[in-house]
C-alpha cells in the first residue's frame, strides 16, 4: 500500500466518524429513539440514512465512467447473490443485537475514542461474536459469504 | 476526535443498557454481521446506494427486528 492510499483511507475514515458523530448516529440513546416506533420515536436518523444513500450514490454513479479506481487497480463490489435464510438470519441476528445496545459496528468503533468502559465491553462482545462465526463457519459449507462490509 | 475540534465538545454517547446486554448485544451484532454479509454501513449506505436487492432485503429485515427488539425492551417489560 503506498503512501498517497494510506492518505486516502485516512481522510475517508475521517469523514465517515466525523458524519457518525455529527449526525448523532454514535449515540446509542438517539438511535434506540430511531428503533422505538412505538413512543418517542425521533425519526431523524432516517435522514441521516437518505442523506448517506444519495451522497453515496453519487459516488457509486461516478465510477459507472471510470474503468478503475485513481488508486487501485480495481473496484471491489460485493458480488455475493445469494439471499437465503442464513444471508436473512444473520440480519435479523443483527437487528437484534442494534436494538439491545443501540450501536452497530461502525458507530461502535468511532466511540472506542472516548474511552468509555461500556463502549469498550460492546466492541468486544462484537469481535467475540465475530470470531464465533469464523470458528463455526470453517466446519460449515465453508462457502465464501462475500466481502464483508461491517 | 475531528468532530471535537470542530465542535468544541465530544459527541453525545448515552448509554443505557447494562453490561450484560451490551454483551449479548455486541455478540449478536458481530456473529450477524459476517453471517449476513453487511451491517448498517454496509447494507445501509453502500448497498442501498448501488440499487443491490438483496441489501434491501437486509436493511428491511434488520430494521424490523431491531425495532421488534427495542419494543419488546421498552415497553414489552424485557428491561431488568
Amino acid at each position: 500500500m503506498n503512501a498517497s492510499r494510506i492518505v486516502a483511507a485516512l481522510v475517508a475514515g475521517l469523514l465517515f466518524g466525523f458524519g457518525l458523530a455529527l449526525s448523532g448516529m454514535m449515540d446509542p440513546a438517539r438511535v434506540l429513539g430511531f428503533l422505538d416506533v412505538a413512543d418517542a420515536f425521533d425519526p431523524t436518523l432516517a435522514f441521516v440514512l437518505t442523506g448517506a444513500v444519495a451522497v453515496s450514490a453519487l459516488g457509486y454513479g461516478l465510477r459507472r465512467g471510470m474503468t478503475r479506481p485513481f488508486l487501485a487497480d480495481r473496484f471491489e463490489v460485493p458480488a455475493g447473490r445469494r439471499l437465503d435464510p442464513k444471508f436473512l438470519g444473520g440480519a435479523a441476528l443483527f437487528g437484534i443485537g442494534w436494538g439491545l445496545a443501540g450501536l452497530c459496528p461502525g458507530p461502535a468503533l468511532a466511540a472506542l475514542v472516548l474511552g468509555l468502559p461500556d463502549v469498550a465491553i460492546f466492541v468486544a462482545a462484537m469481535l467475540g461474536g465475530m470470531l464465533l462465526h469464523r470458528l463455526t463457519a470453517i466446519r460449515g459449507s465453508g462457502v465464501a459469504h462475500g466481502a464483508t462490509t461491517p | 476526535m475531528l468532530y471535537r475540534g470542530v465542535a468544541g465538545q465530544w459527541p453525545a454517547v448515552r448509554i443505557d443498557a447494562p453490561w450484560p446486554m451490551l454483551i449479548l448485544g455486541g455478540l449478536l451484532v458481530g456473529y450477524g454481521t459476517r453471517l449476513g454479509s453487511g451491517c448498517t454501513s454496509g447494507h445501509g449506505v453502500c448497498g442501498l446506494a448501488r440499487l443491490s436487492p438483496r441489501s434491501l432485503a437486509a436493511v428491511a429485515t434488520f430494521m424490523a427486528f431491531a425495532m421488534a427488539t427495542v419494543f419488546l425492551v421498552r415497553h414489552g417489560g424485557l428491561s431488568q
